[in-house]
């Protein structure tokens, strides 16, 4: 059960590629693994703690006035985030202060407050939580870091904004000069975007047509065989 | 409905006691940053090194000799724009000897805070966009004579609207407390 509330939330229904949620953030913060990993960090944590909230708070949440209260979770966590991160992390926050304030009214940390962490345990919440943020890291790493690498020609560029000075030396030099700087624009985030949702897709149609295949011969040879 | 407004009322109090707390713990550091940050643009502003201690009436701070830094807010296309000015007077026998470039004014802007559409609006962020800093120095008329940037009409309409509502702040404030030449 804890093994499938996980997986599907990264993978199967994953907020990016499967349900295409948060794409806003999703498309503008991703010009940079240390950009990206900072707002999965956030995202992460906002869904995190409204999940568990909600789960803990559903028999006490009226049914009315659930939404509401969703947001004003969601709401909480999320200033909790902007704080946390105005104080400890400045730099990194004035770069995605925006995307970290309209977390807020990402439709994946609403939808799995309605449709799951509201109706179920606090246990399958968080890991639903976790599989969820799981999911949207790696959307939001994987762009990042295709991005960084054509549109920068670098990989863990200015990580010491996220991570402190330890982080200054991670930088690797993949290509000199950037191979493709329309990637880091928003127009080169969209076809990025789709070639990897395009990608993930048809990955997915040939992993379900191998085993539809194999459930058909193993109904072929049952029928042979009868 | 008793029911509802108390599961309102505790869950809206629950949160606000987290939020409460959580800005008593985090202002120090909030106000240490923002502060840090706004000496590292007065510097780059004034292109020489501040005075330890700066002291603010009403937002404004500086002199007739110096210039006047001025933090300033203006509407934009989602919410405020918050800006960091430096104001600098020229004095009028300088401008008449300059015929060509009279101007009694400079002003220089630099956005600390916005919420301007990503990509569209932000090229009012320094860290983005030579935009702001290449404007540096700008009399207020040439502010006002600037060309709109397309699809960032508002965003643009408050840089022009701050240049001349700064100008008015400061001649307030001279009035208020006269230069001591």
């Amino acid at each position: 059960m804890s093994n499938n509330d996980f997986s599907r939330g990264a993978i199967e229904n994953n907020p990016a590629w499967a349900q295409l949620l948060g794409l806003c953030p999703l498309l503008a913060v991703s010009n940079s693994i240390a950009n990206a990993l900072g707002l999965a960090l956030a995202s992460g944590f906002v869904l995190l703690g409204a999940n568990t909230s909600i789960s803990l708070l559903r028999k006490i949440i009226p049914d009315v006035a659930r939404l509401p209260c969703f947001v004003l979770i969601i709401a909480t966590f999320t200033t909790v985030a902007v704080m946390v991160l105005e104080a400890y992390a400045f730099d990194l926050f004035t770069r995605i202060a925006l995307f970290i304030q309209i977390i807020v009214t990402n439709c994946m940390i609403l939808g799995r407050a309605e449709a799951f962490a509201s109706r179920q345990p606090v246990a399958r919440a968080i890991i639903d939580a976790l599989g969820t943020a799981t999911g949207f890291a790696i959307a939001l790493l994987v762009l990042g870091a295709v991005r960084e690498v054509l549109g920068n020609g670098t990989l863990f560029a200015e990580m010491d904004l996220l991570v402190g000075a330890i982080g200054a030396d991670w930088q690797l030099t993949i290509f000199t000069s950037a191979p493709l700087p329309l990637a880091l624009y928003p127009p080169g985030a969209f076809l990025l975007a789709g070639l990897l949702f395009a990608g993930v897709k048809a990955i997915t149609a040939k992993q379900e047509g191998a085993q539809n295949n194999t459930a058909n011969e193993a109904s072929l040879n049952s029928n042979n065989a009868n | 409905m008793l029911k509802t407004l108390a599961a309102l009322a505790l869950i809206g109090a629950a949160c606000g006691f987290l939020l409460f707390a959580l800005n008593d713990i985090t202002r120090g550091d909030i106000e240490k940053n923002r502060t840090k940050k706004a000496r590292e643009i007065m510097t780059e502003l004034l292109k020489q090194p501040l005075p330890d201690e700066i002291l603010w009436v009403d937002d404004i701070s500086g002199d007739c000799q110096l210039g006047y830094f001025i933090k300033h807010a203006e509407n934009g296309y989602s919410g405020s724009i918050n800006f960091f000015a430096l104001y600098q007077p020229i004095p009028s026998t300088q401008a008449t000897l300059n015929k060509g470039a009279a101007k009694s004014e400079q002003l220089s802007l630099r956005v600390t805070r916005h919420q301007e559409t990503p990509g569209i609006g932000d090229f009012i962020d320094h860290n983005r966009d030579s935009y702001l800093p290449d404007l540096d120095q700008q009399s207020i008329a040439q502010w006002q004579n600037l060309d709109n940037i397309t699809g960032a009409t508002i965003t643009h309409r408050a840089i022009k609207k701050a240049a001349l509502n700064i100008q008015t702040r400061v001649r307030y404030h001279n009035e208020k407390y006269p230069c001591v030449e």
